[in-house]
């Protein structure tokens, strides 16, 4: 299976995932045990990044000047995340709105992954790069 | 991509996110904050099975008695571990030892799934039957 392919497949887990999020948000629940689910949200989207990082990011950016760009572009978001969890993380900040950005956010990367940088990848790379060494 | 493929790639995810409980049950970190984090891989871990019984499970219990047999066993596990995330939500008992019941229940159910019911789903139910179309 290609990497692309499996990262698809992480991509609806984690939206379900994220819609769950959303959900509580509307029911209301309370803030700090919203910050503890978005914990285990977080990891699961740390253990998803870190792998596409590692595993499709990092050859593609070798392959091309416009594909390093769309890698810089696209790693951008990651690390925007990663800086949103953590002040969702801190009990002196209210964490509805930074949970409500983080879901806005990943949800459109990963529309854009779906279509510009996934299609990119599979066009640039050959096979035995894309074949994910973890399936 | 074939639907044991997919789901393959979930249970990877998911033994990740359950290293990340594992990790924070070794933390000691206080049962209200663990419960809650429980709650989003109770979500996670539901989401997967239900697909699994939808798309695998049934038409497979449909093939022969054996097939039965197993998924019948696959899926008393499904119960058992929703009941335990039930009693890991219930605010008046210590959530430890039931979400160390669930990590190891849920990553030894992952590994027999793909050595024995995901082999016998591709041997009875066919390639092209397990084939995923909006993949």
């Amino acid at each position: 299976m290609r990497i692309t392919e499996s990262l698809r497949i992480e991509h609806d887990l984690l939206r379900n995932m994220l819609e769950a999020m959303s959900r509580w948000l509307t029911e209301s629940v309370a803030a700090d045990k919203l910050r503890e689910r978005a914990m285990m949200l977080e990891a699961a989207i740390n253990i998803h990044s870190a792998r596409e990082e590692r595993q499709l990011f990092a050859p593609l950016s070798a392959s091309s000047d416009i594909a390093h760009d769309l890698v810089s572009m696209i790693e951008r978001v990651h690390s925007e995340v990663r800086d949103l969890f953590k002040q969702v993380a801190d009990p002196g900040q209210n964490p509805e709105d930074l949970l409500r950005d983080i879901l806005r956010l990943t949800n459109e990367h990963f529309t854009e992954e779906e279509t510009g940088l996934f299609p990119l990848a599979e066009k640039l790379l050959p096979a035995e790069v894309l074949e994910d060494d973890n399936s | 991509m074939k639907i044991t493929e997919s789901l393959e790639v979930e249970h990877a995810l998911l033994r990740k996110m359950i290293e990340a409980m594992s990790q924070w049950l070794t933390e000691s970190v206080d049962p209200d904050k663990l419960r809650e984090r429980a709650v989003m891989l109770e979500m996670a871990i539901d989401d997967h099975a239900a697909r699994e019984e939808a798309q695998l499970f049934a038409p497979l219990a449909a093939c022969s008695n054996s097939a039965h047999e197993l998924v019948n066993l696959m899926e008393m596990v499904h119960t058992e571990v929703r009941d335990l995330f039930d009693q890991v939500a219930d605010p008046a008992r210590d959530p430890k030892e039931q979400l160390w019941t669930i990590l190891m229940l849920t990553t030894e159910h992952f590994t027999k799934e793909e050595t024995g019911v995901f082999p016998m789903a591709e041997r009875l139910l066919g390639a092209e039957f397990l084939e995923i179309h909006n993949s």
